[in-house]
């Protein structure tokens, strides 16, 4: 067998390229589908539990605390463990691109958490504004997801690029209404909650599949 | 310059390391697909483990790859992990391989050139 040429070593290596960046886009869409299911769950489960428990599941003094740490401190944890496997595998994702972070990826866990107790600490704007003031919170999480993160990986390598975040930052904005509308006329707090949910579960749901198809055309 | 000092300059440039076959592929299959034991690099590139063990020594010596003992439900294994350095030095290499590739083409269709003039 002779030894391999140039040309060979070089189209290797562009298709290990693309191999990685098909990984991340899989990747991508595999951690939305999961952080969906577990925003769903963890929902179900504080639904379930605020009605074994208080009768009537959003008990409004106990509700930022409560709910934060049943429901955001497990989905951190999660989303953590998810990007930290996913992270020793491809942890040469930012050598291998143009992108430089400049350390900005530490902001990741504030940018996550901050906008979630921002929403829960202002004096509530609308009825029944704990059950769904997650939703807002989750919506401005990817907003700045995407512009401090998705967007500039996606400029410097195009290869690289994903779309989840703004996908789901752009459908939870176009129907950011629903909720607060659905909590003006609605007597108990499961309306509002359950829109939030749907909305919140559609848009990751659409991010994913997008983001799914984007890495099959890569492939 | 002519293209012949750039063909020159191009492959002196080359990393040595990754220009043998079997650590260009242990470094493209690390790359693509992530840390792997090392038995399963071994499977994955068909090469016995002594001459695997030798090329990865020379690529930890570079630091090119690290070599973890990892836990696994069996026994403890041993995981290969490209390194910052390494992606970087695998990318350089490339892109020089590209560059002599260019050159010579350049190269070729010049002579072609030249050798069809009247």
């Amino acid at each position: 067998m002779s030894a391999p040429t140039a040309e060979e070593y070089v189209n290797l290596a562009d298709l290990a390229r693309r191999l990685m960046a098909y990984r991340y886009r899989i990747f991508t869409a595999a951690t939305q589908l999961s952080v969906g299911l577990c925003v769903a769950v963890l929902y179900m489960l504080w639904q379930v539990a605020g009605h074994a428990v208080f009768k009537e599941p959003w008990i409004t003094p106990l509700i930022p605390v409560i709910f934060f740490l049943s429901f955001f401190v497990p989905l951190y944890l999660i989303a953590g463990f998810i990007w930290r496997t996913y992270w020793r595998s491809v942890r040469t994702l930012s050598a291998a691109t143009e992108y430089r972070g400049e350390g900005r990826e530490r902001l990741v866990p504030l940018v996550y958490a901050l906008p979630i107790i921002l929403v829960y600490t202002i004096p509530p704007p609308l009825p029944h504004w704990y059950s769904y003031a997650w939703f807002y919170g989750l919506t401005v999480s990817h907003v700045l997801e995407a512009l401090l993160f998705e967007i500039p990986l996606a400029e410097s390598s195009p290869e690289f690029s994903t779309i989840s975040h703004r996908v789901t930052a752009a459908l939870s904005i176009a129907a950011s209404p629903v909720p607060a509308m659905i909590s003006l006329g609605a007597e108990t707090s499961f309306l509002p909650a359950h829109a939030a949910v749907i909305i919140a579960l559609v848009a990751y749901l659409v991010a994913a599949i997008l983001e799914l198809r984007r890495a099959e055309r890569l492939a | 310059m002519t293209s012949d000092e750039e063909i020159s300059r191009a492959l002196l440039e080359l990393d040595a390391l990754l220009g043998h076959p079997t650590r260009f592929a242990i470094v493209t299959v690390l790359y693509a697909l992530g840390p792997m034991t090392v038995g399963d690099l071994a499977k994955a590139l068909r090469v016995s483990y002594g001459p695997l063990s030798t090329h990865l020594k020379r690529l930890e010596e570079a630091g090119y790859v690290e070599l973890r003992k990892v836990l696994t439900l069996g026994r403890p294994r041993t995981a290969v992990y490209l390194t910052e350095k390494g992606v970087k030095a695998y990318l350089d290499h490339v892109e020089r391989l590209r560059a002599v590739i260019t050159a010579v083409t350049e190269s070729e269709r010049s002579g072609r050139a030249t050798a069809s003039e009247p």
